[in-house]
């Protein structure tokens, strides 16, 4: 006991500070790697729902015909209807293509809403709108249902055009 | 060097070193994933300005058939109103209107004038085609099997080829940088009862933009040096 009084330790202050300090720096060591981790899901996100939106455009352009009468036997059994010209397409958080379509909607991580208009005064112009929803919030983060990206191109469907 | 021989606070110097290491990593991290957000971002603002620039040549095709269709049904209208003799109401410049009159006082019998009206319905239809289009993007004609706005002969009973091309360049400044669109288009008999896919040929639809170089400011493409 002799030799504990004898020798110099911290201070309660001394400690409290230390403490202090040090959990400070850990905390903020902690939230910055999860925002980092935030940007990157959320970069990968917007890839790739470029990616995939660019590529429903694309197909839809092949056949716009079957998007807009509507006949989702035609289309890719993935590709649910939604409203008249409206479809959705699912995705799981890995970004596979869920089978069935919009019937799982509650298994979706990411969904993609597709949209057809007929542009106004241009005979046989549509119009397509390509967005993408993530269901479930971003760590730290409490909006649901968030845009991601959103893609919009004009095809022309030449039988839409009136005649003489 | 007394202080050495001391192991006193090592434990303390060392936990401040990796929270140190750990909030400079973290920074970097953070750094690092908002230059790929920023990336990711000008990725989709590129593909969004490609899809912009394509919606405005689908926008020029979608004049082109649309003034195919109207360039039908006015040609149908006039042919109808020239067989009623009612040249004034045509919807024909007053030259054109002459000589198909001209034309058909000259034609004896119901056959031969059956033929003529029959070939005056293309070349008419190619007319208000070429009309309506250049109303829309004008200069956009370049080149014509015939001249069917000048020459009024063509509409006498000479047989003439029918069709006419289109080109047009979008040009989009996007962040500095201009993006361009090339649409060439040939137009064959627009007023032949085909589909109006057929009718079009697309000759080229072209996405392009000049070559990338960072700040370059002598001409090192041609290896021309200052």
């Amino acid at each position: 006991m002799r030799c504990l009084k004898e020798k110099k330790g911290f201070t309660l202050i001394e400690l409290i500070i230390a403490v202090a300090l040090l959990a400070v720096a850990g905390t903020v060591a902690v939230l910055l790697f999860v925002h980092a981790h935030v940007n990157n899901r959320l970069a990968a996100d917007i890839d790739r729902s470029v990616f995939l939106g660019a590529a429903w455009i694309e197909r839809i352009k092949s056949s716009p015909e079957d998007w807009i009468n509507g006949d989702t036997s035609a289309l890719d059994p993935a590709v649910a209807k939604s409203g008249q010209r409206s479809y959705t397409v699912c995705y799981d958080k890995d970004w596979k293509l869920l089978p069935g379509g919009g019937s799982r909607p509650q298994e979706a991580e990411y969904v993609i809403h597709i949209d057809l208009f007929e542009m106004m005064g241009n005979d046989g112009l549509w119009a397509i709108e390509i967005r993408t929803v993530k269901t479930s919030p971003y760590p730290m983060r409490s909006d649901t249902g968030q845009e991601i990206h959103m893609l919009s191109a004009l095809v022309n469907v030449p039988g839409e055009v009136a005649g003489p | 060097m007394k202080w050495l021989k001391s192991e006193r606070g090592s434990s303390s110097v060392l936990v401040a070193l990796v929270l140190i290491v750990l909030v400079v990593f973290s920074v970097l991290a953070v750094t690092t994933s908002a230059a790929n957000l920023r990336l990711a971002r000008k990725n989709a603002d590129t593909v969004k300005a490609y899809y912009s620039l394509d919606s405005e040549g689908e926008r020029f095709l979608n004049v082109i058939y649309n003034s195919i269709a109207l360039a039908r049904e006015k040609a149908a209208y006039a042919v109808k109103s020239v067989t009623e003799g009612k040249f004034s109401s045509a919807g024909l410049p007053g030259d054109i209107s002459e000589i198909i009159e001209a034309t058909l006082g000259g034609i004896r019998g119901e056959k031969a004038r059956n033929e003529y009206l029959d070939g005056l319905y293309p070349k008419l239809a190619t007319y208000f085609a070429i009309s309506l289009i250049q109303e829309a993007y004008p200069g956009c004609v370049y080149s014509k099997h015939a001249d069917y706005e000048r020459n009024i002969h063509i509409y006498s009973n000479i047989q003439e080829d029918l069709g006419f091309s289109v080109r047009k360049t979008f040009i989009l400044d996007y962040e500095g940088a201009l993006r361009y669109l090339n649409v060439d288009v040939e137009i064959t008999d627009p007023g032949s009862d085909r589909d109006l896919d057929e009718v079009c040929r697309i000759l080229e639809w072209r996405l392009w933009q000049d070559p990338f170089e960072y700040g370059n400011e002598i001409d090192l493409w041609e290896g021309i040096p200052e």
